[in-house]
């Protein structure tokens, strides 16, 4: 009988949210027919039949978390038969399906049971799991669960630190290795789980130094999101390990202002309206040509040079950030890119983008414009060498090349690159280079 | 009664009392008759029982092989012998086609009762040809019995064993140490396959080996007491069936193990012992399983590299200060 199973959407994808049913146990459903939201750490997204059938068995209850690849439900075709299941895990079982070999109940007996095991694991003793930061023989191990040692207290003396049978024996005599009673807390890194400690050991910080909730009256306790626990998990990583370094520049957005009024009376009858965005991302583009590696990637082995720009923009979301991505953007007219960014942002914001479509970015732009900021600076989207963060136009004095007081319309962008990739000068030029082209904006032409 | 003799002299004695005993049993061989055999193993058999019973062969291990095959499938006891252990790959289709599983194919029916003796491993400037240990070769069969007894004592108690054995059984010899002595009891002193023997009681560290690396090992232990380390030997002497609660118990107890063999490393007992030592007592494991085995080449024939392809005493003692976590020398 066809599974329906939790879909890989993306490399890095391990799990998904079942968020909801839309089908009910025992409905008909059609190869096509949505019978389930999911959401995976990027989109939420229906989830569609592959087979024909009556929708046999919902094995995952609604919000629950679900491995890649793992069966969420069961369509059963004409004249089969609803499988036995060994593992327990769902919240509903069909009970009459198995009569026939009384597999039913069966799975039921092994369901019952299962949450129980886990419950007295995680509840128990702590065993091997207490010491498990520790290199240490399997005897040590033993022995130190068996006179309740804390071998964070025991100096090993074999090859790489091993702690082996004689320091701990030498422990033992000198008494140095009890377990602190009071103090147990502190050394245990396998001390019962919170789900604060879960989420902060995700994002890679010392669960010690994060406090208790206050849960003082006015306050509320939430918990971050799927999208929000990656995007935290991703950006840490980035901010610790990508070596930044920033350049901004000031443009001068009068003749690009001006070309995009023109263009813009010339195109409103095919429905084409030209963003300050659409400029600014085929600006960047056009500027990589000469500066190939800030349109790169940092790999296991080395630094990959991209031809073609896939530029990644950054979208806002209610309950987070997605960054679709316009692939060859420097091949593209700006009607094409104004285009393709507005369809990309509607979906984006819909939830209805598919993992292709966000993913495999080569530098990513990240506009704040429309929320009247000066400027800012955003952290590298891994493994792309550099981000640019465009900030909003503001009129202000400036000199013409007389000397004269003029307005002027003025635009900052500020560029962050790894270190490791790109240096200083790579930056700095790459950013004149952009600056240059939105003053002039015919270049964005050729 | 106990008296000192040779491995030779026990080796015949073991095979005489059963030519006695049984007169189903007959000695099967090239020259093991009126030469009285390339290593005098037979020496004198001939003129006591006669051409039936000591049957001299023509150079055909294959077929020789093949006729004790369809003698002990017809109710005779024969015992095979091997000049050397080498010479039987000319024989290992009857071997391990037939004589492993004629028991298997006919549904227990009919038995096997054969035994194929003759001197095993190197270590006699034999070269390459004729320098091989054939354990893991045909203890990976089900279907035949393997031994390598190493003491006086145990080769004749393993032959009588092996000749009432109801099933082929591989014996195999020390070639290098048919001259050594040790107490061997009198008369019927059978010793049951699948039970090893502690050479050497001990407490920090237990040495595994079989066949002329248990002497080896004890030679080993020797210089281990002399650095405070007490080690048990273990010799497996059965290596199929297989005793696997006396190297677990000495683990348990020791924490420690090395594995010697003469064999090549890959695929080789000391391998199987790992595992099962890993399998059984890693909770008692204080340090990895080590293994010392012969260097991977063809036997040399020069001495000073056939010594080095050999384990020798040092690799032995070294190994075990590696799995005491003591400084090698």
């Amino acid at each position: 009988m066809p599974e329906v199973i939790m879909p890989k959407m993306g490399d890095a994808m391990e799990e998904g949210t079942l968020l909801k049913w839309l089908k009910s146990e025992g409905d008909d459903v059609s190869e096509g027919d949505a019978i389930a939201e999911i959401e995976t750490d990027k989109v939420t997204m229906e989830l569609e039949a592959e087979d024909e059938g009556t929708l046999a068995q919902l094995i995952a209850g609604e919000g629950q978390e679900v491995p890649v690849g793992e069966a969420i439900a069961f369509i059963q075709g004409e004249g089969e038969d609803v499988p036995e299941r060994s593992e327990g895990g769902g919240e509903e079982e069909a009970e009459e399906g198995g009569e026939e070999d009384g597999g039913g109940a069966q799975a039921t007996a092994t369901e019952t049971e299962a949450p129980e095991e886990e419950t007295e694991e995680a509840d128990g003793q702590p065993d091997g799991r207490a010491d498990g930061h520790f290199r240490a023989s399997p005897i040590v191990r033993r022995l130190a669960n068996e006179n309740d040692l804390d071998l964070s207290k025991v100096d090993g003396s074999g090859p790489a630190g091993r702690i082996v049978e004689r320091d701990v024996r030498a422990a033992m005599e000198s008494g140095t290795a009890q377990r602190d009673e009071d103090g147990a807390q502190e050394d245990d890194v396998a001390a019962p789980e919170q789900p604060q400690q879960v989420q902060a050991e995700m994002q890679g910080f010392q669960p010690a130094r994060l406090p208790e909730p206050t849960e003082e009256p006015g306050t509320q306790l939430v918990e971050p999101t799927r999208m929000m626990q990656v995007i935290g998990e991703r950006m840490t990583e980035a901010k610790q390990h990508v070596p930044h370094f920033y350049a901004t520049v000031e443009v001068r957005m009068d003749a690009a202002m001006a070309l995009r009024k023109q263009l813009n009376a010339q195109l409103e009858d095919e429905g084409i309206k030209l963003s300050v965005n659409d400029f600014v991302m085929k600006a960047c583009a056009v500027a990589l040509r000469s500066y190939p590696n800030l349109n790169a990637l940092y790999t296991t082995r080395g630094v990959e040079l991209h031809e073609k720009v896939d530029m990644a923009m950054a979208v806002a979301l209610d309950q987070g950030l997605i960054t679709p991505v316009i692939r060859d953007i420097g091949s593209k007219g700006l009607a094409a890119i104004s285009g393709e960014s507005k369809d990309l942002a509607t979906r984006a914001r819909d939830g209805k983008l598919q993992p292709d479509e966000y993913q495999g970015g080569t530098i990513t732009v990240s506009n704040m414009g429309m929320f009247g900021i000066e400027s800012f600076t955003a952290i590298i989207n891994p493994p792309q060498a550099a981000i640019i963060a465009v900030s909003s136009i503001a009129k202000r004095p400036d000199y013409d090349e007389n000397g004269e007081v003029v307005p002027a319309s003025m635009m900052k962008l500020t560029l962050s690159a790894d270190h490791r990739i790109a240096n200083g000068r790579d930056g700095a030029m790459y950013m004149a280079e952009v600056q240059k082209t939105l003053e002039n904006p015919v270049l964005l032409m050729v | 009664m106990a008296e000192t003799k040779t491995y030779r002299e026990a080796l015949r004695e073991a095979m005489v009392h059963e030519l006695d005993n049984d007169e189903s049993v007959i000695l099967m061989g090239e020259d093991i008759g009126v030469y009285g055999g390339t290593h005098l193993i037979t020496d004198g058999l001939y003129d006591e029982y006669g051409p039936k019973r000591i049957m001299d062969v023509p150079i055909s291990e294959n077929g020789f092989t093949g006729a004790a095959i369809g003698m002990a499938m017809m109710g005779m006891r024969p015992v095979v012998e091997m000049m050397t252990w080498n010479f039987s790959f000319l024989a290992a289709d009857q071997i391990i086609q037939n004589a492993a599983k004629v028991r298997y194919f006919s549904g227990g029916q009919v038995e096997v009762p054969l035994v194929i003796r003759g001197p095993n491993g190197g270590g006699v400037q034999l070269s390459a040809q004729h320098t091989h240990s054939l354990e893991s070769f045909y203890g990976h069969f089900p279907g035949l019995k393997v031994v390598a007894p190493v003491t006086p004592n145990d080769v004749k108690g393993m032959m009588i064993t092996a000749i009432r054995d109801p099933n082929p059984v591989i014996f195999l010899e020390a070639g290098a140490l048919y001259g050594t002595k040790g107490e061997v009891e009198d008369g019927d002193n059978a010793v049951p396959f699948g039970k090893a023997r502690i050479a050497r009681e001990g407490s920090d560290v237990t040495l595994i080996a079989y066949g002329r690396q248990v002497n080896l090992c004890l030679r080993a232990a020797d210089t281990l007491s002399e650095e405070g380390f007490e080690a048990e030997v273990i010799d497996l002497r059965s290596l199929r069936p297989f005793d696997e609660d006396t190297i677990v118990e000495s683990v348990e107890k020791t924490h420690r193990a090395v594995a010697v063999q003469e064999q090549w490393r890959w695929f080789g007992v000391a391998s199987e012992v790992a595992a099962i030592i890993q399998d059984r007592a890693f909770d008692s494991l204080d340090a990895p399983v080590e293994r010392v085995s012969g260097a991977e080449v063809p036997g040399p024939y020069a001495r000073n590299l056939e010594l080095l392809a050999f384990p020798s005493e040092k690799q032995v003692t070294n190994a075990a200060r590696r799995v005491l976590y003591e400084e090698e020398k």
